[in-house]
């Protein structure tokens, strides 16, 4: 299903108003988006925060060893803290202070580039995923990533990794655009799917309920998604059961994507011209991107009246 | 950005009064327009003290290296100014057993407890006794190879009760060792190669780096607490920072070039450290629009390194095809606003956010 537009595209500008490139990257995602912070990023080795509208901003040197590292999703927290690997070899993972762009305390010293596909620390072990496969390590990293899930409807590459509203629930977004869904606990896919669009890295905001996305291009720019389907069809409406004189019918139209994505949540105005009486002029689609309203019928029903749904943008 | 709430005169210089040394260095200083007969050269510290004047509490005193005309072409200098004012004290030389190796003393700083520490470019500090016309010194020097895998020994903070000194390390990075035996105990990482340093309460102290980023930083739990943009001038080379423990407000010492006629134009400056406003996002809704629907519109708030404002007042208005349902009270800790925008019809809505920024004198 493909998600609806809300802002952007806005290029990354920094405070002179000058074009910054950040450091984006497919194999190690090199970015991250937090409600709390931005997108967290480095460009010419400075640790930048870019808000939402392409604002960005420099926060750290990366001359403290920064520079070119990956940052990780710490869920044993709700998700709210980041790790950092260090970048070339990979085999260093620090606790991260997002705020400040600064290292903490050493979590792991692996002397071997055995980190590099580490995306998210849970309480139990690593995560990563590629392709269709979500992968774990122990955090003691006694053997190496193991399959544990393999997903249905995936993008290739490897996903970007963010915390939902749900606890148990990380959202997985791959550099082509596929949006998928998994329970970290349960080690299981979750329900839902979405595509956003191809891009250099995309997360989704709890906190908002929007996804973050960098176009594919050099320099990158910032869209920002809803969590919504954009509708593009609505079907003509079906009346169940049929007009009868004196009787009620349901009168319904199918809202969708471009996918034939189902549309929930839209609101359908309805008009009649002809004999009867619609019961509502509104209603809402529901989760099959149905809405209907209620028609009755005058005992004299001779000629078929005109209903008519409209969806406003 | 923060709200600037104090200054003190610039620096006076004194006058040239026609009358030529025997041999003239910096002649530049009195070449016309310009005529006086010193220049700032470096500072070594700003001090801040709990001392009466007839107007306060409290005074501001800086000590600075100087270039002169005459013999031997140096000085070292003590301005002291009103801590409420800003007007000038008094002014002496540098005096006491400090000038032994002035030529090679770097920075003088005042730690957590009150103590003053000097450091040399040999790689030595040194503890002395007072701020005023003398300083002498009260113990040996600390040399750099006592502290385990020291590199830098400039601007020294430290804190005697504690037995703590933190130094920068190599890039951005604080050395945190103990004092007495030298052990390293903690590195903390910071924002920018630091350039100077003051301690604030508690455990807490202010770091500034090479980038102009000013770190709030816990040296007990090696935290970096916050980050903000050091309010400084493009061209401040030398910068010097103290905390004002009576009046609670971050002095900031940044020499600017001399103005045309050769008078200072640097100024000691105090500033209220909750950072302002210097960015509002374009407003961005975080659902479709559609008509006859409420679409709520996130409007962030940032300071000068994107760190967020906090109960950030806008004024927003709208025109086009929506109204206002519900206009944002204040911005919550991440900076963030939320309008509750109605779409009235089907078409466009222009959304206008501002607000007022009070950046003090």
């Amino acid at each position: 299903m493909a998600l609806e537009l809300l802002a952007g595209p806005f290029p990354i500008l920094d405070k002179d108003g000058e074009s910054l490139s950040i450091t984006t990257g497919q194999y190690n995602p090199k970015a991250f988006y937090d409600d709390e912070i931005g997108v967290l990023a480095f460009s010419s080795g400075d640790y930048t925060v870019t808000q939402l509208d392409g604002k960005a901003y420099r926060r750290s040197d990366g001359s403290g060893g920064n520079s070119g590292g990956a940052l990780v999703l710490d869920l044993t927290d709700q998700g709210k803290r980041l790790m950092f690997l260090s970048p070339l070899f990979f085999d260093s993972l620090f606790d991260f202070n997002k705020k400040s762009g600064t290292l903490k305390d050493i979590v792991i010293d692996a002397e071997t580039s055995d980190l590099i596909d580490l995306q998210a620390k849970c309480m139990d072990r690593y995560l990563s995923v590629q392709n269709n496969t979500v992968k774990a390590q122990p955090l003691d990293l006694s053997t190496a990533f193991m399959t544990e899930c393999t997903l249905v409807g995936y993008g290739s590459g490897r996903a970007n990794l963010s915390r939902t509203r749900e606890a148990d629930i990380i959202c997985l977004i791959w550099p082509s655009g596929h949006v998928l869904y998994y329970d970290y606990v349960n080690k299981v896919q979750a329900p839902g799917s979405a595509f956003i669009a191809v891009n250099y890295g995309a997360w989704y905001s709890a906190k908002y309920d929007i996804f973050v996305m960098l176009t594919p291009q050099d320099p990158t720019q910032i869209k920002v998604y809803a969590s919504s389907v954009l509708p593009t069809n609505i079907s003509n409406p079906t009346a169940f059961p049929g007009l009868v004189k004196g009787k009620m019918s349901v009168i319904s139209v199918t809202v969708s994507g471009a996918n034939s994505d189902k549309c929930k949540n839209e609101m359908i105005e309805w008009s009649l011209e002809g004999p009867g009486e619609l019961v509502t002029t509104q209603s809402l689609t529901n989760e099959l991107g149905i809405a209907s309203v209620k028609y009755i019928a005058p005992l004299d029903l001779s000629t078929d009246p005109i209903i008519t749904a409209t969806l406003y943008f | 950005m923060f709200k600037k709430i104090y200054s003190t005169i610039p620096i006076p210089y004194e006058p040239w009064d026609g009358t030529l040394p025997s041999f003239v260095y910096y002649d530049e200083l009195i070449t016309p327009p310009k005529h006086y007969i010193e220049t700032l050269y470096f500072p070594f510290s700003i001090i801040n003290k709990k001392e009466a004047t007839r107007n306060g509490p409290s005074t501001i005193t800086l000590l600075a290296a100087t270039n002169i005309i005459q013999w031997p072409s140096y000085s070292y200098e003590s301005w002291t100014f009103d801590g409420v004012t800003g007007d000038l004290v008094t002014r002496n030389e540098i005096s006491g057993t400090v000038y032994t190796g002035i030529l090679h003393l770097e920075s003088l700083t005042e730690g957590f407890d009150g103590s003053i520490w000097g450091a040399y470019v040999t790689g030595a500090i040194k503890e002395f006794s007072s701020v005023g016309n003398g300083i002498d010194s009260v113990g040996d020097s600390i040399l750099l190879s006592h502290f385990e895998g020291a590199s830098d020994t400039k601007i020294p903070l430290v804190d005697k009760v504690a037995d703590i000194v933190i130094m920068p390390g190599s890039l951005s990075k604080l050395r945190v060792y103990a004092l007495s035996s030298g052990t390293l105990q903690k590195i903390i990482n910071v924002g920018g190669s630091p350039i100077a340093i003051c301690a604030e309460d508690g455990k807490r102290l202010y770091v500034l780096g090479s980038n102009f980023i000013l770190n709030l930083v816990d040296y007990s739990t090696g935290e970096v607490i916050n980050s903000y943009k050091c309010p400084s001038s493009p061209l401040g080379t030398s910068l010097r920072l103290a905390w004002d423990r009576v009046f609670r407000r971050l002095l900031i010492y940044d020499q600017v070039p001399d103005a045309v006629d050769g008078s200072s134009l640097t100024r000691i400056v105090g500033y209220y450290p909750i950072p302002l406003a210097t960015h509002i996002t374009a407003p961005i809704p975080l659902k479709v629009s559609r008509k006859g629907r409420t679409v709520p519109v996130l409007i962030r708030v940032v300071g000068d390194v994107g760190e967020p404002i906090t109960g950030a007042q806008c004024n927003v208005t709208v025109s086009g095809d929506g109204i206002i349902e519900r206009a944002p009270i204040g911005s919550d800790n991440n900076g963030d606003l939320f309008l509750s925008l109605l779409c009235v019809n089907p078409g466009t809505v222009t959304v206008t956010v501002s607000t007022t920024v009070d950046d003090g004198l």
